[in-house]
């Protein structure tokens, strides 16, 4: 059955520690953007001094008002209008033809821009970053909950991120699938009726419909007891209709169903038993359940062990939420695991938080994408980034973030500091 | 514990310092190089004046050369040292019970 804990994300980081972060990050970043004005300032300058240097030996002497002390001018002559004192840096000049002037300057320029050039990526990644830390406070705020279950097929996310955390029955589950989002679950269920004709295809049809009904409509079950008993089949009526027309659809997303199926499956031979997985998105746990049903009627020995190992640490303290809920995702089947070593996502994944008005459009757009599609439907923030790649970027960044966290009260990056809160 | 907080405060306030040295140091040394740079992309014959004060003297092209090298030696030398007491007074271990009381610190702002 169901144990597991429910923990307020506003228990893992308060609220006032996310804005905080999120402050002191655009704090920063005010000041680069200074310092980034001050830059295109000195280029723009160095151009106009390069213009003016290769007009004056047009002339052998200009008329000019030379200045004279603070506050007066009087009339003279330029001349030598080809001798120029460049002055290299500490204090050293050369004396340089007009051209040769012209040449020490642009050099000058390109270095200008080179710097210009690498802090408006820093400014950039630390944009993304504070919003990554807006986004985690707004979701703190909004009395988001984390849902950790010893390795259960779950969706119950869904019902936490209503900010209630009723017990994990199955009913529950049911209900809140129906509940929360409509779209969202009925795009799900399609994608499962999806996966389940390719494994019918692939494998024995009676493994498919004995098993697997129960297990694709209700989310939960025990893989420790081999329990691959149904829970209530109210969707699978109206899922089975809705195969053919969902299969026609989405012909391109079996095709990653099928690749991840084969994944998996490979995956799960090797895989040890798990331990306390905890879990994370809706959409994860559905999928990943449905690959586990799949391959539990396909390998039901090797099921037991199919739980996939949790490869990386858990880590509460330092990256809470985003490490976490990459184990949990791992700990899930090993399709997950696989998953995770492609996607980026899995930083962000743990949020449980769905916001439904995005979550459909979410996956509509990542159900043509790769295998991605799963895991990547979960990430409601995924939208605000746009490309898988930048995907990839912040869960480096994710991680990064804390240490920067506890950097940003000193402004001083010392590298091992990162290291060893990190290590912490 | 507040004495431990002060004492790694003090801790961090000498690593912020340190790391204003270095900076200073590092622009120095960045500057220097581009110096040299230039100068060497000088004639033998061309003139090379220092700024000393409100004095424009003329130097030696080989002699400011010569100046600028030593000056980036002097630097770079300084700047390991620097670096060196810094990891030496706050090694690791240390660091490390620094960096949390730090993030408590922070935590208590």
């Amino acid at each position: 059955m169901a144990k597991g804990t429910v923990t307020p994300m506003a228990g893992m980081f308060s609220v006032e520690e996310a804005q905080r972060a999120a402050q002191k990050m655009q704090e920063l970043i005010s000041e680069e953007e200074k310092r980034l004005q001050q830059l295109k300032d000195f280029i723009a300058d160095n151009n106009s001094l390069i213009n003016l240097v290769r007009k004056l030996p047009d002339e052998l002497h200009h008329d000019i008002m030379v200045p004279f002390g603070k506050a007066a001018f009087f009339p003279g002559r330029l001349i030598h209008t080809n001798e120029f004192l460049v002055l290299l840096g500490e204090g050293y000049h050369a004396e340089r033809t007009a051209k040769q002037t012209i040449d020490i300057l642009k050099r000058r320029g390109k270095a200008l821009e080179s710097n210009y050039n690498a802090l408006k990526m820093e400014v950039q990644n630390h944009k993304f970053e504070a919003s990554k830390f807006d986004d985690m406070a707004a979701e703190v705020a909004e009395g988001l909950v984390e849902i950790t279950e010893e390795y259960v097929e779950e969706n119950s996310a869904e019902a936490a991120s209503v900010s209630d955390t009723p017990g994990f029955s199955e009913a529950n589950n049911m209900k809140v699938v129906s509940d929360s989002d409509d779209d969202f679950s009925r795009i799900m269920s399609r994608m499962d009726e999806l996966e389940r004709e390719e494994l019918a295809a692939e494998s024995n049809v009676e493994c498919f419909d004995g098993e697997e009904i129960g297990n694709d409509s209700n989310y939960q079950h025990s893989l420790d007891a081999k329990n691959l008993e149904v829970m209530e089949p109210p969707q699978w009526p109206k899922e089975k209709n809705a195969i053919t027309e969902a299969l026609s659809r989405k012909s391109h997303e079996a095709e990653g169903v099928t690749d991840w199926l084969t994944m998996q499956l490979g995956a799960l031979k090797g895989g040890p038993a798990p331990k306390g997985a905890t879990l994370p998105g809706k959409a994860v746990q559905h999928n990943a359940a449905e690959f586990n049903h799949k391959e539990k009627a396909l390998l039901l020995p090797e099921v037991k062990e199919g739980v996939s190992p949790v490869p990386r640490p858990k880590k509460e303290v330092g990256v809470p939420a985003s490490k976490s809920e990459t184990s949990n995702r791992e700990s899930f089947t090993g399709s997950i695991v696989e998953h995770t070593s492609h996607v980026g996502t899995n930083a962000f994944t743990g949020s449980v938080v769905e916001h439904p008005s995005n979550v459909g459009t979410n996956v509509k757009e990542r159900a043509t994408s790769s295998s991605q599609a799963f895991t990547g439907s979960i990430v409601e923030h995924s939208h605000n980034l746009g490309t898988d790649g930048r995907v990839e970027a912040t869960s480096s960044s994710q991680a990064h973030c804390w240490t920067s966290m506890s950097n940003t009260g000193i402004h001083s990056d010392d590298e091992e500091m990162a290291y060893y809160w990190t290590g912490e | 514990m507040a004495m431990a907080i002060s004492a790694a405060l003090r801790d961090l306030q000498q690593i912020a310092k340190n790391h204003q040295v270095r900076k200073k140091y590092t622009i120095q040394l960045g500057e220097n190089e581009l110096v040299l740079k230039e100068l060497d992309l000088l004639k033998e014959d061309a003139n090379v004046y220092k700024l000393i004060g409100p004095v424009l003297v003329k130097q030696d092209l080989a002699e400011a050369n010569a100046n600028v090298r030593k000056r980036i030696d002097y630097i770079s030398a300084e700047l390991l040292r620097v670096y060196k007491r810094e990891c030496k007074t706050y090694r690791p271990g240390k660091l490390k019970h620094n960096v949390v009381l730090k993030y408590y610190i922070f935590s208590e702002e």
